[in-house]
């Protein structure tokens, strides 16, 4: 006899059911996003991971190449903020990518890396329309993809991240279930 | 949310505890320590008392044969226009802990002087802070960099 329950219809039909179990890691005892019903997310959050610890580990070699980065951008922020925001933000990359590894995290994480990346794609976009050369050391002296001074390369590049740090903060719902359509119903017979 | 808010918190305290932990990292140039210590020496009496030089402290200097210029910029920019005589010397050149070869070529106790393309660049500030960190305690900025430079009216070395 086949006890497997799809309850991915009952959550849908309790409203806020979603909100009301934020503390479980319901994905990992159920099977949730990133899970079988839906690996390709789990392989997106893999790759997020390693992208962002490797982002964090590198700017954490040379915060000082960070810091100047930051001040690049010439943000107004004093040199006090732009001191201390080079060693907070590669450690959010940091923990960000951890955070991606556990399924009941990876949706703030992914929530938090899409926001950071679209405030980051908005400073490119500024330091573009300012005509501004600003050289990133994004991940460390690894270019990825786009080399030189910020550009529409990197503007790309950012999007593209961004967006799939939404697909995984919306497919890695608290619940535990993707919102990818379920699967067809067991045959209970 | 809240998880949200525990990861930004995590962050902002292990960033913090990483900052204060490591030496606090120093975003401006000061005045050069050697300059007072090499007092009566030669070359001396051109040695800079501020860590950015005017336009004017800069070409005395560039007089100076005991003083070296560096292009903090793009291997590229640094190609296509400089300041005469200056090296090459972009921040990328210290990545991964590396030290850069033309430092072997300049004496610890010159007088550094490190420009880039305007004053809207930095990264002639981080090519001077770098210097120090290797012991080159005279490395000083160009602010106004070669734009400044040029708009003087001075001269400007162009080609490979």
């Amino acid at each position: 006899m086949n006890l497997r329950v799809d309850d991915a219809p009952r959550a849908r039909a309790r409203p806020g059911a979603r909100d009301q179990s934020p503390d479980t890691d319901g994905p990992e005892r159920s099977g949730g996003a990133g899970s079988g019903a839906a690996p390709w997310v789990g392989l997106l959050r893999l790759g997020l991971a390693v992208l962002f610890a490797f982002s964090g580990w590198s700017k954490l070699q040379d915060p000082l190449a960070f810091a100047f980065a930051i001040k690049a951008f010439k943000t107004g922020l004093p040199d006090f903020a732009v001191a201390r925001a080079a060693y907070v933000v590669p450690w959010l990359d940091l923990l960000c990518a951890l955070a991606l590894l556990r399924r009941g995290w990876a949706r703030p994480a992914g929530t938090i890396l899409a926001g950071l990346m679209l405030l980051f794609g908005g400073l490119i976009v500024s330091l573009l329309a300012r005509g501004l050369d600003v050289h990133c050391p994004c991940f460390g002296s690894f270019a990825l993809f786009c080399d030189g001074p910020m550009g529409a390369c990197h503007l790309v590049r950012n999007g593209l991240i961004a967006a799939a740090a939404f697909v995984v903060a919306a497919a890695c719902r608290p619940g535990g279930k993707s919102r990818l359509p379920p699967a067809p119903p067991a045959d209970r017979r | 949310m809240i998880r949200i808010f525990l990861i930004l918190g995590a962050a902002a305290a292990a960033g913090l505890a990483d900052a204060a932990i490591r030496s606090p990292l120093k975003l401006d140039i000061d005045a050069p320590a050697a300059a007072r210590a090499t007092e009566g020496a030669p070359g001396a009496s051109a040695a800079p008392a501020s860590g950015r030089l005017t336009l004017a402290q800069a070409r005395e200097l560039h007089a100076d044969p005991s003083a070296v210029f560096v292009d903090a910029s793009l291997e590229a920019e640094f190609r296509s226009a400089r300041i005469p005589g200056a090296q090459s010397l972009p921040p990328d050149a210290f990545s991964g802990g590396a030290i850069p070869d033309v430092l072997t070529m300049i004496s610890r106790d010159a007088t550094v002087v490190v420009y880039c393309r305007s004053d809207q660049c930095d990264a002639a500030v981080l090519v001077a802070l770098r210097l120090r960190e290797f012991g080159y305690a005279q490395a000083v900025v160009f602010e106004a960099g070669l734009a400044g430079w040029a708009a003087a009216g001075l001269p400007v070395e162009r080609g490979p």
